[in-house]
């Protein structure tokens, strides 16, 4: 007999693949935005680097913020954001943060962008290298009318010099496939 | 010769006359620019070789009619924050939003950002949004910058699509489409977006009146 002939029912091996499909489909992935994609939110403001190679802030001119995009991929697929992480340095009073968010207009019409504060993750204390993480379930579907970014902030009042710094901020992610509406009634009429 | 060898002799001599006659459209599409068209995107007429291709005005806005957002329909987006200037003398700044607008005394009005896509990825449109509320006007163009592959040799530089405001409608959003069967060649070229936050070939136009937000391009793989 033919196997495509065969019908589905009879192929315990393809309906438990199929079953498996049938449901979203995850594929774990990562990206890292280094301290240098960061840049100010002024365009004279100072910054520089730490001997580690972390971004810092300058003072004189008190800027603190700085902002990078998030390139998550462009892809049918959906993301679904899992974790936003940090690294750097805290020998400060003060802390160090990052702050996902995102930026929405309407597609084809004129419009305010819509900001939504999604995650943040910050240092603590001041005993030097330091790590935090946040674990999200944030469903990304809008790339078609949104953009991801990072906002950094060192220090709550002014810039802080060289005691806050910030190494790089990680996201990461699954791509979700689409379940198939009916991979049986589909297999049927393709193989 | 074989059956299969002449088949295979005819469809190779096919491949090869219609290489040839896409070859042939792709160059008479492009239209060389002018010395001021080449010194309004920044760049010296001496520098390389600078063409755009033939947009056709009736494709603003097209791609609110076309497919969108189905399987196998990608989305670029780059927001403002992402364009560096093109030289020291830029003085941008991020008003809200992570949009670009000129800060006071900025001396240059452009900026770029790269693009990233799949090899072989035909692009679609190009939408841009933003805000104008100034007598100047901002324009943003989408540049294909391409070499041999392996030898030396000047940058031919085409400009695939472009965007300008007009009049000062306050917040925007616009779209052009890229002429049909542009397609991506990341061996030789590299994309990349330009704004020009001004009319002018120098100085920043700072009122806070030109905003890019940002600038999104639709492709399919």
């Amino acid at each position: 007999m033919n196997f495509a002939s065969k019908p589905i029912a009879k192929r315990p091996l393809a309906l438990l693949l199929l079953s498996i499909f049938a449901v979203n489909h995850a594929l774990a992935d990562q990206l890292s935005i280094d301290s240098r994609d960061f840049i100010p939110f002024f365009g004279d403001q100072i910054y520089g680097e730490s001997g580690a190679g972390n971004l810092v802030c300058v003072g004189g001119n008190g800027g603190k913020l700085f902002i990078a995009q998030v390139p998550l991929p462009p892809t049918p697929a959906q993301l679904d954001i899992r974790q936003l992480a940090i690294w750097g340095g805290d020998v400060s009073s003060t802390d160090a943060s990052a702050q996902l968010e995102r930026f929405c207009q309407n597609e084809f019409a004129p419009s305010t962008p819509i900001r939504t504060i999604i995650s943040n993750v910050s240092s603590s204390g001041s005993g030097g290298n330091y790590f935090d993480a946040a674990a999200l379930s944030f469903r990304v579907n809008d790339q078609q009318t949104c953009v991801y970014m990072v906002v950094v902030q060192l220090g709550l009042d002014g810039c802080s010099d060289s005691t806050l710094s910030v190494a790089r901020v990680r996201v990461r992610y699954d791509v979700v496939q689409p379940p198939v509406a009916d991979p049986i009634f589909k297999n049927g009429f393709e193989n | 010769m074989s059956f299969n060898q002449q088949k295979t002799m005819r469809y190779s001599m096919l491949a090869l006359c219609l290489a040839l006659s896409f070859d042939a459209i792709a160059a008479d599409a492009r239209v060389r620019l002018s010395n001021d068209e080449i010194r309004a995107l920044g760049e010296d007429p001496q520098g390389g070789e600078f063409y755009r291709l033939s947009l056709d005005q009736n494709s603003v806005n097209a791609d609110q009619s076309a497919p969108n957002g189905g399987a196998g329909v990608l989305y670029t987006s780059i927001a403002g924050i992402e364009f560096r200037p093109i030289s020291d003398h830029g003085r941008f700044f991020l008003p809200v939003h992570a949009a670009l607008s000129c800060r006071v005394n900025g001396t240059n009005s452009r900026a770029e950002a790269q693009l990233q896509f799949t090899q072989g990825a035909t692009l679609q449109f190009l939408r841009i949004y933003g805000t104008d509320l100034s007598g100047d006007n901002l324009n943003v163009a989408l540049v294909e910058r391409c070499q041999p592959a392996v030898t030396a040799g000047n940058v031919t530089n085409t400009v695939l699509a472009s965007v300008i405001t007009s009049g000062a409608p306050g917040r925007f959003t616009q779209s052009i489409a890229v002429p049909a069967a542009t397609t991506v060649d990341n061996n030789l070229c590299i994309y990349s977006l330009r704004v020009q936050l001004a009319d002018t070939a120098n100085g920043c136009a700072f009122d806070a009146g030109l905003a890019l937000d940002k600038a999104r391009v639709q492709w399919i793989e």
